[in-house]
């Protein structure tokens, strides 16, 4: 569907984005990770044609796009800024958009008002986008980015700033966009890309660190999942016994006082083994608890940082 | 105390808002300096007509003293004062509307019969000269009083005596029957216009400044798409500014004299070069503040020196047909004036204003494409 190779931007002697190379499938949710200052929103205004590459070419359907691509109008961009008129109602604004990407005004119409009630805009279709709610706008942002159906849709943090309720669905209506169209997800927040991406691409100082499925990445990267039984320890038991046991089945092993923590790539899977063995021993588990391995992980592993950094 | 570190930080602000503290500092000496570049070029020059009516008298030898009239006012011409024959009224009245000459002056049938006659000096009826011009004209008015002086010199070197004379002023389309208010009314209908520089800028820099102009980018939408819809209704708002001028002039006992459909051809095409103007200062402009901070420029200059608000004569570089073309030719205001000014006060048709129509047009078309052009290089591309 798209196809990247070598894209590299610079303004002055900062490297924007460095030798990119990337495919996004077809009817995939693609998610772009990466700090500020990464290089994602360059590599995405790249990929839509609004900033040109200083090298690199961009295929979309096998076809070269230059800059200002005519294909741009497969492009649908929901921006993390709220680009929105604030004058118009959130109607006429669909309708607007619609107009300028050569619709017809009653389909603009049409598909302004099925966009707006699928999220949960329809009672205000007729109100001036300058007196919702910033919820509403949010939606409002990502809505305007879908009236012409296009094929990419492009959503820079589109959950950023959104109440529970309207992350829901937001989440909801991205997750229905898999297959009828293909998604390229920009994010901070890793349980959202963890969440939505089909496929994720780490990028950091403009260069691209790693892509791969979320469930890929946590298993082969990252400091692993943490798993912490907590032992009831009976009169005269020694603790040190179980622990020699734990080591004999994981590498990464803590232990202090009635818990023992285990930190390893898909450490769930020793669940069983070791509730088994310690059981034989007349051990008893009186809690076992766990986290997997998250994005987060990954990307601190991969970068020596914190997204949020 | 507190005050020093406001001062401190509105001090570097300041300097840091470089371009507007500039633009705002050096309007004041760019307009001294530009009204003085006008006013240098202009040497007031006074162009008197003559059209000679004298039949002269045939049984003295073929005598003619309007022809001597003519000659003895020749040798009054200098730099600032031009002497000039014409075979009829209406070369005349053409070269008048535009501005070609000051005033007409036509000597009576019975002038020289008038002198020959005995007792000429005692005549109960003097006779009588006709002046022809803009008598609203500050030019006419001088030109009349310069007219007047040669003629009585003339006729009192020619008689020894200041024979009785009088003049009639009759002024072209209806300079003389409209009062100083009804005179200010072209300009101030073009100075309506004018106005309207600054809302079609805000309109224009509005998409940049919401960054809507992103979407726009995005669905492929021309420069001229976008700038022609704006246009569209900035025209509508000029046609409704320039209608409530009117209609507040008429409440206020202005009647209007003129063709229709020429002045809302003339209304027209100055809204659509001021609009196509209001691109440049969109162009170098990126929200409204700096709209209104740069549009001052053009404003004031268009509003001061282009006949608006305050006549303008300024020596032209070179004329095509009648129709002088100077420094302040750049400016669509100046020809919008200078049409109402014929189609409203002198009662010209269409084909007297056809050379101000077509400089519009061409700086209409001119002031669109390069408005295009750099917008499209400022706000679309980047």
């Amino acid at each position: 569907m798209i196809r990247v190779n070598g894209l590299t931007k610079r303004y002055g002697d900062l490297t924007a984005v460095d030798n990119l190379n990337l495919e996004i499938h077809q009817g995939e949710i693609f998610g772009f990770l990466g700090p500020n200052g990464a290089g994602k929103s360059t590599s995405i205004n790249m990929i839509c044609g609004l900033v040109q590459p200083d090298s690199g070419q961009i295929f979309i359907h096998s076809q070269l796009a230059g800059h200002e691509h005519k294909l741009r109008n497969s492009f649908g961009l929901c921006p993390q800024e709220l680009i929105i008129w604030p004058r118009l109602t959130c109607l006429e604004q669909m309708i607007f958009m619609g107009e300028m990407y050569g619709m017809a005004t009653h389909t603009a119409r049409k598909a302004g008002s099925n966009l707006l009630e699928v999220l949960g805009l329809n009672s205000k279709m007729h109100k001036l986008a300058g007196t919702l709610s910033g919820g509403m706008k949010r939606r409002l942002n990502v809505c305007l980015a879908l009236v012409h159906d296009p094929e990419i849709v492009v959503l820079d943090e589109p959950e950023a700033g959104l109440d529970p309720q309207s992350r829901i669905m937001v989440r909801d209506f991205i997750r229905g966009l898999r297959k009828t169209k293909t998604v390229i997800l920009t994010t901070h927040n890793m349980d959202e890309a963890d969440r939505l991406s089909d496929r994720v691409a780490i990028i950091d100082n403009g260069r691209l660190l790693l892509t791969d499925t979320p469930e890929n990445l946590k298993r082969t990267a990252g400091s692993g999942d943490v798993l912490e039984l907590t032992i009831q320890i009976e009169d005269g038991r020694d603790m040190q016994a179980a622990g020699a046991v734990v080591k004999g089945m994981a590498r990464n092993v803590t232990i202090s006082d009635a818990t023992i923590q285990i930190r390893e790539k898909n450490a769930i899977e020793l669940v069983p083994a070791l509730t088994a063995k310690l059981k034989d021993l007349n051990f008893t588990c009186a809690e076992i608890k766990m986290r997997a391995n998250t994005l987060e992980d990954v990307f601190i592993q991969l970068t020596g940082k914190r997204l949020r950094e | 105390m507190r005050i020093t570190g406001v001062i401190k930080k509105s001090l570097k602000e300041q300097a840091r808002s470089f371009w507007l503290l500039l633009l705002t500092v050096s309007t004041a000496p760019f307009f001294v300096l530009v009204y003085d570049l006008i006013t240098e070029s202009y040497a007031p020059v006074y162009d008197i007509l003559i059209l000679n009516n004298d039949k002269g008298m045939i049984d003295t030898g073929n005598i003619n003293l309007g022809d001597t009239l003519i000659q003895a006012l020749m040798l009054h011409e200098d730099k600032s004062c031009k002497i000039g024959r014409v075979k009829s009224r209406q070369e005349a009245v053409k070269k008048l509307k535009n501005k070609k000459a000051d005033l007409l002056m036509v000597i009576p049938e019975d002038f020289t019969g008038f002198l020959k006659a005995p007792g000429s000096g005692d005549s109960p009826e003097p006779f009588k000269l006709e002046f022809l011009g803009n008598i609203t004209d500050f030019n006419y008015i001088i030109t009349a009083i310069l007219a007047h002086s040669f003629v009585s010199d003339f006729l009192l070197d020619r008689t020894g005596i200041q024979p009785p004379f009088s003049f009639t002023e009759t002024g072209i389309g209806t300079s003389g029957a409209l009062n100083d208010f009804e005179l200010t009314i072209p300009g101030l209908v073009i100075f309506s216009i004018i106005m309207l520089m600054l809302t079609a800028s805000v309109a224009m820099i509005a998409e940049v400044e919401n960054k809507t102009m992103l979407r726009l980018k995005l669905s492929r939408v021309t420069t001229l798409e976008l700038m022609g819809g704006i246009t569209v209704i900035q025209v509508l708002v000029g046609f409704l500014s320039v209608a409530l001028t009117l209609a507040v002039a008429a409440v206020l006992g202005y009647s209007f004299q003129g063709s229709v459909i020429p002045v809302l051809l003339v209304v027209f095409l100055t809204t659509v070069s001021i609009i196509a103007f209001s691109l440049f200062i969109a162009a170098f402009s990126k929200s409204v503040t700096q709209v209104l901070i740069i549009g001052n420029f053009p404003l004031f200059i268009f509003m001061f020196f282009t006949g608006a608000m305050f006549p303008m004569n300024v020596s032209p570089w070179f004329t095509i047909g009648d129709y002088g073309i100077s420094v302040i030719s750049m400016m669509s205001p100046t020809h919008a004036v200078s049409a109402l000014n014929k189609l409203l006060i002198m009662q010209e048709g269409f084909t007297g204003v056809l050379p101000e129509v077509g400089s519009l047009v061409l700086l209409c078309v001119l002031y669109f494409a390069l408005g295009i052009w750099v917008f499209r290089k400022r706000h679309m591309l980047q």
